[in-house]
């Protein structure tokens, strides 16, 4: 009875081929999965993709189990990294925020010191000022008073000489009365 | 069901938690996490993230020689003082959520679901 070749063929490809084909398969596995994970981890931010990959290969390197195992991991890695970026993604804008608000908190700051800082100033210049003001209006207060006080000793002794020239006056009215009267009586006697 | 934190507490957060919980002071990395929660490896990430974003939990690189240990150095996860107060208040306040007619507890405890202790066990020892 010949075999004929049809049958030699499939005999061939089922009993040689396949299980090689399929070790072949099976031996490229753990590669894939490595990719898998390389690929998973450049989906994350890029601040953290290389911690996440070396943990995720550190884990994969003592998975225990075979290789369709590390290529599960690889898989779930791989399903798991959308949602992992996006907390990452989400945990690096509340940084950013929360740097931008600090940023924004200390130029404020800064702002209301240099606000406080200038109002000093301009206070200082204008209780400066305030005091030269002051300081010369005392000043001309004292000098008018000065000038009042002698131009009022200077009418005091006007008023005391014109006091004493008519008391003197007066004297010299009264001596020549008094000699009029005595003549007058000298002439009635 | 949503944590004090805001983020939602699924059952893989509450394993998560529980493992975390079951040694407090000690660190774990992603494997024996999933190990002990009995979640499929290589999806535990996401949950992790989100409790080191919400401060619950800190990780670490492992400190050895990879050479002298012969594999790469692992990243090992730790519950910080406040998230192992807040992951025990979280879980008894999802307990309760669960339970919220007397003798319910008992029959989630039979079926695994709910922890048993209260808020402040485990921690510290």
């Amino acid at each position: 009875m010949g075999c004929r070749p049809v049958t030699v063929i499939i005999f061939i490809f089922t009993a040689i081929l396949v299980p090689v084909l399929v070790g072949e398969c099976v031996d490229w596995l753990p590669w894939v999965g490595t990719r898998l994970i390389r690929n998973a981890a450049n989906r994350l931010p890029l601040a953290h993709r290389a911690r996440y990959e070396e943990e995720w290969q550190a884990e994969f390197e003592v998975l225990p189990g075979g290789k369709l195992t590390k290529l599960l991991f690889g898989l779930r890695i791989c399903a798991n990294a959308r949602a992992t970026g996006a907390l990452l993604q989400a945990e690096d804008n509340m940084d950013v925020a929360a740097r931008i608000l600090s940023l924004a908190q200390q130029t404020a700051d800064q702002a209301i010191m240099d606000a406080r800082r200038e109002a000093d100033e301009t206070l200082g210049r204008a209780r400066r000022a305030a005091d030269e003001v002051l300081t010369n209006a005392r000043r001309q207060a004292e000098q008018i008073t000065g000038d009042a006080a002698a131009r009022a000793v200077c009418l005091e002794r006007d008023a005391q000489e014109r006091h004493r020239q008519a008391m003197g006056l007066l004297v010299q009215e009264r001596e020549e009365l008094e000699r009029r009267v005595h003549d007058l009586r000298a002439a009635v006697d | 069901m949503v944590s004090p934190t805001g983020f939602q507490m699924t059952l893989q957060t509450q394993a998560v938690l529980r493992v975390l919980l079951d040694h407090p002071l000690q660190e774990h990395y992603g494997l024996e996490i999933s190990k002990a929660a009995g979640l499929p490896s290589g999806s535990l990430y996401p949950t992790m993230a989100r409790l080191e974003r919400a401060g619950w939990v800190t990780s670490d690189w492992e400190q050895v020689d990879t050479h002298e240990v012969g594999r790469p150095r692992r990243r090992y996860y730790k519950l910080t003082p406040d998230g192992a107060e807040m992951a025990e208040q979280a879980l008894a306040a999802t307990l309760e959520r669960l339970s919220p007619q007397p003798g319910r507890r008992g029959r989630l405890r039979s079926h695994g679901l709910g922890p048993v202790r209260q808020p402040g066990w485990g921690v510290g020892q």
